[in-house]
């Protein structure tokens, strides 16, 4: 797949997840104790052999800045391809706005990889995708454009206005638009595209002397009569984190053994982050940990069950932490009791307090709270 | 370029102590204490003590270790200028041999380090497990004007007669080289660290390998004889953690050791961080039928049995069922499930079969897995 171009799409987030995502976008969110969410998406496209990456990002947040570095860690600092990442400006925000002109700004870069086709996809998809047989459907159909979706039950308030395709029974792609809930099982687009290279190109100048698109989803809304669209069904696990809820589900969902496998097993890619140099984790003479995943660097005292934690999370003797995320950095003190709550890096918690969220609802302790 | 100090990391040795362990890999690049190799900690000194050049000199079995440091990026040392180097012997022109010693090895790459052009020359050993500021040594180097410095360390008097052992004068002037005395009249042990003015070395080692002297040991020939011609040395009185794990129970205590996250030689420091080449493996999974006690586990291992005063490496696999206790296993060990594993070291990718019992009595026991047959 050396001949693909990937591109990464980050979208801004109206949703701020209470807090969570005030100073990041959901790309850099921690994830699955290890990880942040965009690790899935380098893995993936070093999996497949994709080798020439443009990240597009409306902003310069320096937390993505900081984690991605030049490309290194997914071995993406190439002289040949590797990563490129492009930050819009105000000016540019200013004048059409959004995606397609951070895309247009840089039609330049997109020219020169010595690429014919595109990888389109974004930056909050956890999976571990083999897209060889999605590459090869599309080259064989013909078509102008292939997306991939997955059939779900419209029952996850996660997946409420995103995106979702109508196909036809060829697998023809009939619309593309919004989830408005009122369909029982939806073919939700993954937003990720194969196309011709030259193809992405003539729509995104189109797309800008129309000006009446921002961005990539509204561009497809727009061109589809024009253009023939073939879908395509992926059957494993995958979520896309665009709610609270749903990034409390996804983490949890990697303590099931079947989702697990899906992004972890032995044979497939393994998911690359930015090393961290922690030391191992060490668990106490009284710890009780029951189907947790830990991070390095760790020192779990306490009782952690049925929880997340990232790394260098220290769990005091007394303390009882479970269905919990604690990111990275956090100290949980003797006699505090989580349950259902999300605590953001660097805090540290006292004073034998106790904190309960739901599972619908999770609790969120912001980054850097001291409560003692 | 100039520098104005180098490190020159001596990993050729074997370790043949430490038994099948070191059958297909050198002593440095043995793993230990979860994620590291045992050079780890040189190189980590090194960059933490700002050192940015270094020659690894390399010959039992380099593969492993030429792997494992790459351009040493983990270590922060892929440097434009100056960087990390593996130095295997070599052929010239006029000669080719095998390094005879630790001197020898540095006389057949004085071309390396004179390309530096150093003012001053560290020696250090890839096999020694420590944490130690090598530009506060380097300070005091100056400090007494000395033509060499040796790092020492303070031992229990009962163990000094099994050390490299030096006297010295009030001020630290090393007056006797004692080797493993019967009767030691010190306790400052030698820790095969050397800070030389690089001039002073370079003509000593010339010298006495034009006049065919023995040259070929630091310990044995170059320290002595300069001792003896009257050059001012000086011992380094360094206090900390240091371990040499020589044998297979010294290596498996000093990993028990370091389970404590209070342990001297404290790892979890941000301000003098262990590096290490990573692994890409998922995060650590305890699973419910799981239970972890006073252990140290990390990333890409899945326990569903028991585990107890253990060291787990990456990729370690524990069933449910077995049980693991005072061992320590290496990277991608599978346990399976009803084994019992023992006062054990179970090696990089072997397999502890069903029911199996792997138990160390006296002495720990050096479980090989498949390999044991051949």
């Amino acid at each position: 797949m050396q001949n693909l171009l990937g591109i990464i799409n980050l979208k801004d987030t109206q949703n701020n997840f209470q807090g969570l995502t005030t100073h990041r976008p959901i790309a850099s969110l921690a994830y699955g104790s290890r990880y942040r969410v965009i690790d899935f998406t380098l893995s993936a496209f070093i999996g497949n052999g994709i080798k020439t990456v443009g990240m597009f990002s409306q902003k310069p947040y320096r937390s993505l800045i900081e984690h991605i570095d030049n490309g290194r860690y997914w071995g993406l600092d190439r002289k040949i391809g590797g990563l490129n990442c492009f930050y819009q400006t105000d000016d540019e925000q200013g004048i059409i706005g959004s995606e397609i002109s951070n895309f247009y700004a840089n039609l330049d870069y997109i020219t020169s990889t010595k690429t014919d086709d595109v990888l389109i996809t974004t930056g909050d998809l956890v999976w571990n995708p083999d897209f060889s047989a999605a590459y090869e459907k599309w080259q064989e159909s013909g078509a102008d454009m292939l997306v991939m979706y997955k059939t779900m039950e419209n029952n996850d308030a996660n997946y409420s206005k995103g995106n979702i395709i109508s196909i036809d029974a060829d697998q023809n792609v009939t619309s593309f638009g919004i989830n408005g809930g009122l369909q029982e099982e939806i073919n939700y687009s993954l937003s990720t595209f194969f196309m011709k290279k030259s193809l992405f190109e003539q729509l995104v100048r189109e797309a800008v002397e129309s000006t009446r698109c921002r961005t990539f989803q509204q561009m497809l809304e727009l061109k589809l009569e024009t253009l023939t669209v073939k879908a395509y069904e992926y059957t494993e696990n995958v979520y896309q984190i665009r709610t609270l809820e749903g990034y409390y589900k996804a983490n949890m969902a990697l303590l099931e053994p079947t989702i697990w496998g899906d992004v972890f097993s032995a044979n497939k890619t393994a998911i690359t982050t930015k090393s961290k140099d922690e030391v191992p984790t060490y668990y106490g003479k009284e710890s009780v940990t029951d189907n947790v995943l830990v991070g390095t660097g760790s020192i779990i005292e306490g009782t952690v069950k049925n929880s997340i934690l990232s790394r260098r999370v220290i769990i005091e003797e007394g303390a009882v932490v479970e269905n919990s995320i604690i990111l990275k950095g956090c100290t949980i003190r003797k006699g505090v009791r989580l349950n259902n709550a999300i605590v953001d890096k660097n805090s540290d918690i006292g004073n034998e307090i106790q904190l309960h969220g739901s599972s619908n609802f999770p609790f969120v302790v912001p980054k850097r709270t001291i409560m003692r | 370029m100039k520098k104005e100090m180098i490190g020159m990391i001596l990993a050729g040795g074997q370790g043949s102590r430490l038994k099948e362990m070191t059958k297909r890999i050198a002593k440095p690049a043995v793993p230990f204490g979860g994620r590291y190799r045992i050079i780890d900690f040189a190189l980590s000194n090194c960059t933490n003590s700002r050192i940015d050049t270094i020659g690894v000199l390399t010959q039992y079995r380099p593969f492993q270790l030429n792997a494992h440091i790459g351009v040493g990026a983990p270590w922060d040392l892929n440097h434009a200028n100056g960087g990390v180097f593996m130095l295997p012997p070599h052929e010239t022109e006029t000669d080719a041999a095998w390094y005879r010693g630790t001197a020898h090895a540095i006389y057949q790459n004085i071309e390396f380090i004179d390309r530096y052009n150093p003012e001053y020359v560290l020696i250090l050993s890839g096999d020694h497990i420590y944490k130690m500021n090598y530009d506060k040594m380097l300070q005091f180097h100056k400090k007494t004007e000395a033509d060499c410095t040796i790092a020492t360390l303070e031992v229990p008097w009962e163990e000094a007669s099994r050390f490299g052992i030096l006297n010295t004068d009030a001020d630290f002037n090393i007056e006797e080289f004692d080797e493993k005395p019967a009767n030691p009249r010190s306790n400052l042990a030698s820790m095969g660290i050397y800070i030389f003015n690089w001039s002073v070395l370079r003509e000593y080692l010339l010298s006495m390998e034009a006049a065919e002297m023995p040259s070929d040991d630091f310990g044995h020939d170059v320290l002595p004889k300069m001792l003896a011609d009257g050059k001012k040395m000086t011992a380094y009185p360094f206090k900390g953690y240091w371990k040499d794990v020589g044998t297979l129970d010294s290596y498996w205590e000093a990993n028990l050791d370091m389970i404590c996250p209070k342990h001297e030689l404290k790892l979890h420091d941000r301000s003098w961080i262990v590096y290490s080449q990573s692994s890409d493996y998922p995060p650590q999974k305890i699973n419910a039928s799981g239970s972890v006690k006073h252990s140290v586990i990390v990333d890409g291992c899945e326990i569903s049995g028991t585990v107890n005063n253990s060291v787990l490496f990456p990729g370690v696999i524990v069933e449910a069922g077995a049980v693991v206790e005072d061992a320590v296993l290496m990277g991608n060990v599978h346990i399976k499930k009803g084994a019992v594993v023992r006062k054990a070291i179970v090696v990089e990718t072997a397999t502890v079969e069903e029911y199996q019992r792997v138990i160390g009595e006296e002495e720990v026991v050096l479980h090989l897995g498949q390999e044991e047959g051949k």
